[in-house]
């Protein structure tokens, strides 16, 4: 038994956040290695050291046994490894055999191209996958599932033995995920290898020889498929830590303030939130949890305004907003922090007092007219920075300056300030040290007794285990489960985040 | 219908330079980086063509350095924007103001003129002509007698058309605009294909700008560009780089140019004719981003 | 306290090479005009003597200033919200005709009355002339940068029909307006020069931009716009009203410009008012980041250098065209200065 790939050690730190801790990775020639984990378990950044998209901090890799410096993904093609991304990188408007030849296209008569050539091999790749696509037309003109498995041929094309694959299914429905699994199978007994990345137990489960499971940067354990139960592995992925509960008062449930009924939304003909309904009361910290990209994002964005509702309704004390624009439901009460602090909860190039005081620029308290009370702004901004200890020498420093933590307290403070009924808070600990944890967590807590209704959005089960009175899970655009910390556990909330069970199962 | 047959052929003579810019404005449009400078590029060469065609005696002359000076506008857009990874729109717009200001500057401190040039021993482009066609009026003056640059624009959009569609380049061209990740998973250089855009960009504005000077007017100007950087430009959006599209824009607004000459000024003041152009360019621009919009949401799944 | 210091050497820094960067670009003019033959101490000297041998040569100086100024801010604004606006020259056409029109046609006003008519005219003109490459931009997505441009071109063939058919002064051989009332005249401030006591209105509306800048919500919506507008989204701007605003304003802008052309210097209307000066306005506002202090900056530079080329080209034959080639080295010089300094450091650090 010859190993495709082996690491020893691999380490890759990101400033101060370690992604990867020293990995040994072993994948076995001519099988099928699934790689599963919660996101940001270092899976994605594993994998890009592998394809030399990323160097490893430290750590060396061997390929058949031989150690290797995969410097660039032009190198990681010559040692036949092949990458298949979740962006696609095919161009819409060629015929498959142009997309495959792209860069390395045989010549005729000196000046063109010669796809017969190039169609030729092609056929036998396509037939290879049993996939009979036309060969005349532009890839654009495909079903995403096709896409995704011509780029698998191309990665055959060049002459790839070991693949690669970042969550295949996750852009694919239910019917055509069994199809790429069946593909990958009659892959491996061409002898090809595959490793393949993913978040979806089921489908690690019926389709790898060996199943590693990453948490936080650590390889946990690397199991043969035949020897492992599925309530394992939810265990390998969630831990089993008994989950923390934070000290705080019980739970006054008040008037239900938020009413989300039947959203829908759906874009590029796919259904990204699928039919959610449920309230958040004031009182209450309804905590929604599920791992990233199973429309929790989307979800939010409906909820402020930033997206459009395409079916449902959401009433906001009572009074359907969907139809309001972002600032109109702001100035009703509603405030959000958001996932990205960079690209959406602060303009890096502005200085702190800008990024402060956006959203309460409109506020009766900051503007007489369209000029803007600068003293008021000023101090405001000045009691946010102390209140909550954002480290920047000044107000006028850009706030692309801040580090991520201070980012972050920034982003909090001003949405918190706003002093709204209703906060909605996606991911608040993300990046930030644990004493500002702490402090984010209380002051949640304490805003929650003064009877404002948050939903909080979170991947991290201690937060949302410590903090939520309720909890809800969605996976794949659908809200899976609701329930309540005391009546639920780790194992349980995993195994609805992975869709291996749904509440009343 | 011998009316109609001048009419046509004026239309031919003026979409010539409007498709000799855009077919360049292609190479760069398709490699994903608009040409904004195809207006100073076009201005510059007209200039110098004429005055080399003038100093040497020579057309040929004269269209060979219009063309290199042209390309030497692209090499400095390329290296402010590939290079030093400036605003294309920024450098564009600036290398505009700068070939204007150098145009006129040269003419105004080496010939003592103030807008424009003309010199009796500026030799024009020559013209060519099928002698079999001559002996049908009609069809004389539809195809024979043209500035040289004018069957050769044609022959270009085929040669585009043929590069675009049939060699490795052109294909290493459209994907680095239509999705460079795909280039640089091949292993290719994106900035090395769209340095090449840049210089085949610029030679060919070169050449309408020679066409300008040195075949359509026989004189120079400082006006003479007039915006058809910024038309040829509009085409290029409205065709999406493909030079078939190109054509048939470029036709259209060679149809109005023509139409709008020939309006009887008796009846209606030359302006409104003149306007016809941008109004064009500005209807055009607005319904086609309307509907480059309705297929990006559809491709966006 | 360190930090804010630090903050202040970054600014000065920055400022630092703003100006060195400019210094450098005109060094290099001085080189190129050397090697053509003319020594830098005579250029100096033709220079000088064009802006600030006379009042009359300071004061056109000034005049000219102002278009500039208001020019780059039309640019300015817009661009402050992500908006292309390099329709100037065409707002400035617009402009200019409109209060030409009210200066000429309207009589039996107060000065004051009829002055401030025809500015609001002038703006008003400017602002409509913007209004639509702003509504193709905002509704359909159509390309501001070849709109504007196209909007330029047809202001000057709008105009060139007005002033030749319709509006044509009775007997006049060129294609102008007949003058404005005397009442509608900006009265000129220093003799024989341009400058007129639109140079008041000037720095009035100057100060307002400013305030709007930087003291009101609209300026900070602008600012927030341009630099990140997923966050201006997120945090309740109206982004397609505020950046149809801003052209709106930007357009008023130019078309005060060219209301100050007509009501100060020409008294009248006259073909291609602003002679290409739009152009201009645009790269100042780029090199200057939108900055209305930097643009003041940069334009009286921008205005002595095309005033001081006169002397040059009086004294050493040198065309005054040679002042937008320098105007162009320094916009580019500027544009990557980062690049140029960090280059610099290299090599010196290598030796």
């Amino acid at each position: 038994m010859t190993y495709a790939i082996e690491t020893h050690q691999i380490t890759k730190v990101f400033g101060d956040t370690v992604a990867n801790d020293r990995i040994d990775l072993q994948v076995i020639e001519g099988h099928i290695h699934a790689v599963l984990g919660e996101n940001g378990a270092g899976k994605t950044t594993l994998m890009k050291i592998l394809f030399g998209e990323e160097q490893p901090t430290s750590g060396k890799i061997q390929i058949r046994g031989k150690t290797v410096m995969i410097s660039s993904p032009a190198e990681a093609l010559r040692l036949s490894i092949g990458f298949i991304h979740q962006n696609f990188t095919l161009v819409n408007e060629f015929t498959i055999g142009q997309n495959f030849a792209l860069g390395i296209e045989p010549r005729k008569n000196l000046f063109f191209a010669d796809y017969d050539k190039v169609n030729q091999k092609v056929q036998k790749i396509l037939d290879l996958l049993d996939m009979p696509l036309k060969l005349d037309v532009p890839v654009g003109s495909f079903s995403v599932e096709e896409r995704q498995i011509v780029e698998i041929g191309k990665a055959l094309y060049r002459g790839a033995e070991i693949l690669i694959l970042d969550e295949p299914t996750s852009v694919l429905t239910p019917q055509k995920i069994e199809k790429l699994l069946d593909i990958l199978r009659k892959l491996r007994d061409e002898g090809k290898t595959i490793i393949m990345i993913t978040h979806k137990l089921e489908e690690a489960f019926s389709i790898a020889d060996e199943i590693s499971v990453l948490r936080k940067g650590n390889l946990v354990a690397t199991l043969p498929r035949a020897s492992v139960t599925k309530d394992q592995l939810i265990r390998l992925m969630v831990g089993d830590e008994p989950l923390s509960v934070v000290e705080k008062a019980p739970h006054q449930f008040g008037a239900a303030l938020l009413e989300v009924k039947n959203l829908c939304v759906r874009s590029g003909g796919r259904d990204l939130v699928k039919n959610v309904s449920f309230e958040v009361h004031r009182g209450e910290i309804f905590g929604l949890t599920g791992v990233g990209g199973n429309g929790q994002g989307e979800l939010i964005e409906a909820l402020v305004g930033m997206r459009p509702a395409t079916e449902g309704d959401i009433l906001f004390d009572g009074t359907s907003v969907v139809k309001w624009d972002i600032r109109k439901r702001r100035l009703n009460g509603m405030a959000y922090v958001p996932e990205n602090r960079v690209t959406r909860g602060t303009a890096v190039s502005l200085s702190v007092l800008d990024n402060l005081v956006m959203g309460h620029h409109y506020l009766p308290d900051f503007h007489q007219g369209l000029v803007l009370k600068q003293k008021k702004m000023e101090s405001f901004a000045l009691d946010i920075i102390k209140q909550y200890e954002v480290v920047a020498s000044s107000l006028e420093i850009n706030a692309g300056s801040l580090s991520g933590g201070n980012l972050q307290k920034l982003v909090i403070g001003r949405e918190f300030s706003m002093n709204t009924p209703f906060l909605i808070v996606a991911y608040p600990s993300q990046g930030i040290d644990i004493r500002t944890t702490k402090y984010v967590q209380s002051e949640l807590i304490r805003r929650r007794d003064s009877g404002c209704a948050i939903l909080l959005v979170s991947g991290d089960l201690d937060e949302i285990f410590s903090l939520s009175d309720r909890i809800g899970v969605m996976y794949s655009g659908e809200l899976v489960a609701i329930t309540t910390p005391e009546s639920t556990n780790r194992f349980e909330l995993g195994q609805y985040m992975v869709g291996s069970r749904r509440n009343g199962q | 219908m011998e009316n109609l047959a001048e009419f046509l052929r004026a239309s031919i003579r003026l979409t010539t330079p409007l498709l000799l810019a855009a077919l360049g404005g292609a190479f760069m449009q398709v490699a994903g980086v608009p040409n904004i400078g195809m207006e100073g590029m076009m201005l510059i060469a007209a200039l110098v063509g004429y005055i080399v065609s003038f100093t040497t005696g020579s057309w040929l002359m004269g269209l060979l350095f219009g063309v290199l000076a042209a390309v030497f506008v692209g090499l400095i857009y390329a290296f402010f924007v590939l290079r030093l990874k400036a605003d294309i729109f920024a450098i564009g717009i600036t290398l505009n103001i700068f070939m204007g200001g150098v145009a006129a500057y040269i003419i105004r401190q080496y010939y003592d003129q103030i807008s424009m040039l003309h010199s009796p021993n500026a030799k024009l482009l020559p013209t060519v002509s099928l002698p079999f066609l001559a002996e049908n009026k009609i069809l004389n003056v539809l195809f024979n007698n043209y500035t040289i640059l004018v069957p050769v624009s044609f022959l270009l959009v085929l040669v585009t058309f043929v590069v675009f569609y049939k060699t490795p380049f052109g294909f290493w061209l459209r994907a680095a605009g239509s999705n460079p990740l795909a280039v640089s998973a091949s292993g290719k250089s994106i900035t090395g294909i769209r340095f090449a855009a840049f210089i085949i960009s610029a030679a060919l504005c070169g050449l309408a700008g020679v066409h300008l000077s040195l075949g359509y007017l026989g004189m120079f100007a400082l006006s003479l560009v007039a915006g058809r950087g910024f038309v040829a430009l509009a085409i290029v959006l409205f065709g999406s780089g493909n030079p078939v599209t190109v054509l048939i824009a470029s036709l259209i607004f060679g149809i109005a140019d023509a139409a709008s000459l020939r309006i009887p000024t008796e009846i209606i003041p030359p302006q409104f004719p003149l306007m016809l152009p941008y109004i064009i360019t500005i209807l055009a621009i607005t319904l086609m981003s309307r509907f480059a919009r309705s297929f990006t949401s559809t491709e966006q799944k | 306290m360190k930090a804010t210091n630090k903050i202040r050497r970054t600014i000065f820094q920055q400022g630092l090479s703003f100006i060195s960067t400019i210094a450098l670009a005109l060094l290099l003019g001085f080189v190129m005009l050397w090697l053509n033959g003319s020594a830098p101490k005579d250029v100096l000297a033709a220079a000088g003597s064009s802006t600030f041998a006379s009042p009359f040569r300071f004061a056109n100086m000034i005049s000219r200033m102002l278009t500039i100024v208001l020019v780059s801010l039309a640019a300015a604004i817009p661009f402050k919200a992500g908006v292309w606006n390099i329709g100037g020259d065409g707002q400035l056409a617009m402009g200019g005709f409109f209060s030409a029109m009210v200066g000429v046609y309207v009589t039996s006003l107060p000065p004051v009355l009829h002055i401030g008519l025809a500015v609001l005219a002038g703006m008003a003109g400017g602002a409509l002339w913007a209004a639509i490459p702003a509504y193709v931009r905002l509704k359909f997505k159509a390309n501001e940068i070849v709109t504007t441009i196209m909007m330029n071109y047809l202001a000057a063939l709008v105009t060139g029909y007005l002033v030749n058919y319709p509006f044509r002064a009775p007997g006049s051989a060129n294609a102008e307006t007949s003058l404005v009332q005397e009442s509608a005249i900006l009265s000129q401030m220093v003799p024989l020069s341009n400058l007129s006591t639109g140079l008041y209105i000037v720095i009035a509306t100057f100060i307002l931009i400013c305030f709007l800048d930087w003291k009101t919500s609209w300026g900070y919506e602008w600012r927030v716009l341009g630099s990140n507008d997923e966050f201006a989204r997120y945090g309740g701007v109206k982004d397609n009203r505020m950046r149809f605003l801003s052209m709106l304003i930007g357009g008023a802008l130019a078309g005060l410009a060219g209301t100050i052309l007509v009501l100060g210097s020409y008294h009248k209307f006259i073909l291609n008012l602003g002679g290409g000066i739009g152009f201009t306005g645009v790269l100042i506002a780029i090199i200057a980041a939108n900055s209305p202090i930097l643009i003041l900056i940069v334009s009286a530079i921008f205005a002595i250098l095309s005033n001081s080329t006169v002397g040059l080209e009086a004294r050493l034959g040198i065309a005054t065209e040679f002042s937008s080639i320098l105007q162009s080295v320094i916009i580019l010089l500027v544009i990557t200065r980062s690049n140029i300094w960090a280059g610099i450091t290299k090599l010196v650090k290598r030796r």
